[in-house]
């Protein structure tokens, strides 16, 4: 009986911290994983956010290349509006910089702006995935327009 | 008992990790194919405003030409027409078709010269003053959407003589290349 107890005794022991070891590497396993699972979403959340910059970026770009030219009050205000610039639905500490310029193209035998260049840069900071610390991205825009009559 | 009820968490565990794993690969991918899809639509917009930006030079060039050489210009632009510059909806001779050498105007940077095509054609039957421009264009190796393409139309009145009526004093500036009208785009990549 005595025997009995005792052997009772020391399975009970050996049992209990197997399953605590257990419980240990299970744990150990599910914080690995849900590590990986944050460290994916935090790189998806990333390289969303690096793509609705660049389509912010390719906005401004377009809205003041269809403005070339264009004499009603809100293009003639693009034109005129500083180059720093905050596009609507986007962090408000995330701003833009934009820079443009005219660039006459020569043509043969044509007088001098017969055709002319517009070359809009934006700039902005972002949030590349592979990368620590931010880093400056660019786009740049191309618009060409003939003296043509319309 | 508590031995399977160990393995039991293990494998409960190791379950939970694996469809963690799994939605997080699938967010991936999909954040992927997003990114793939946005950045494809940017190069189309890029194609669209390269093929614009050669248009235009087209046009100012086409403008140019009229302009100096006054009544021989149309002649002298022609002259390299050819019948298999002509698309298989525009057959020659009832149409003619030029395709112009890339060589003589100054491109757009991101333009692929050996890809990129600008055609003018004209019907004969019609008034041979509407043209309409062509134009398909590729972007190069400079641009990291290399490859892709968007094509343009645009059609114009070419001033083949000069507008001479009672009211129109002599003084007035030379008439220039009209545009018309119906125009379309197509973007692709």
């Amino acid at each position: 009986m005595q025997v009995s107890k005792n052997e009772g005794s020391s399975f009970k022991h050996a049992s209990a911290g197997f399953t605590l070891l257990e419980a240990l590497i299970a744990s150990s396993v599910l914080a690995l994983g849900l590590w990986g699972s944050v460290e994916l979403s935090r790189y998806s959340l990333r390289a969303t956010e690096v793509q609705r910059n660049l389509e912010a970026a390719s906005s401004l770009a377009q809205n003041l290349a269809e403005c070339w030219g264009v004499q009603t009050a809100l293009c003639l205000q693009e034109f005129a509006s500083a180059s720093l610039v905050v596009p609507f639905n986007t962090d408000p500490s995330l701003t833009f910089e934009r820079t443009w310029e005219f660039k006459n193209i020569p043509i043969a035998g044509a007088p001098s702006g017969h055709l002319q260049e517009l070359r809009i840069k934006v700039r902005w900071m972002d949030n590349v995935p592979s990368q620590a610390e931010k880093s400056p991205s660019e786009i740049l825009w191309v618009k060409r327009r003939a003296a043509t009559t319309y | 008992m508590n031995h399977q009820q160990g393995m039991a968490t293990l494998l409960a565990a190791t379950s939970l990790v694996l469809i963690t794993v799994m939605l997080g690969w699938l967010t991936c991918q999909s954040v992927s194919a997003e990114t793939t899809r946005s950045q494809q639509q940017l190069f189309a917009a890029q194609a669209l405003a390269t093929s614009e930006a050669l248009l235009e030079t087209a046009m100012a060039k086409l403008d140019s030409h009229y302009d100096t050489l006054g009544s021989e210009a149309d002649a002298a632009f022609w002259l390299r027409a050819s019948p298999n510059a002509c698309p298989a909806t525009k057959p020659a001779p009832v149409w003619q078709c030029l395709s112009w050498p890339l060589a003589e105007l100054p491109l757009p940077e991101w333009i692929d010269p050996l890809t990129s095509t600008v055609l003018v054609f004209r019907d004969t039957r019609q008034s041979t003053q509407v043209v309409t421009l062509w134009v398909d264009a590729r972007l190069n190796s400079l641009h990291p959407g290399a490859g892709s393409r968007a094509t343009l139309q645009q059609s114009l009145v070419l001033p083949l003589t000069p507008l001479k009526t009672p009211n129109v004093p002599t003084s007035n500036p030379t008439p220039r290349v009209l545009r018309l009208a119906g125009s379309w785009k197509n973007a692709g990549f």
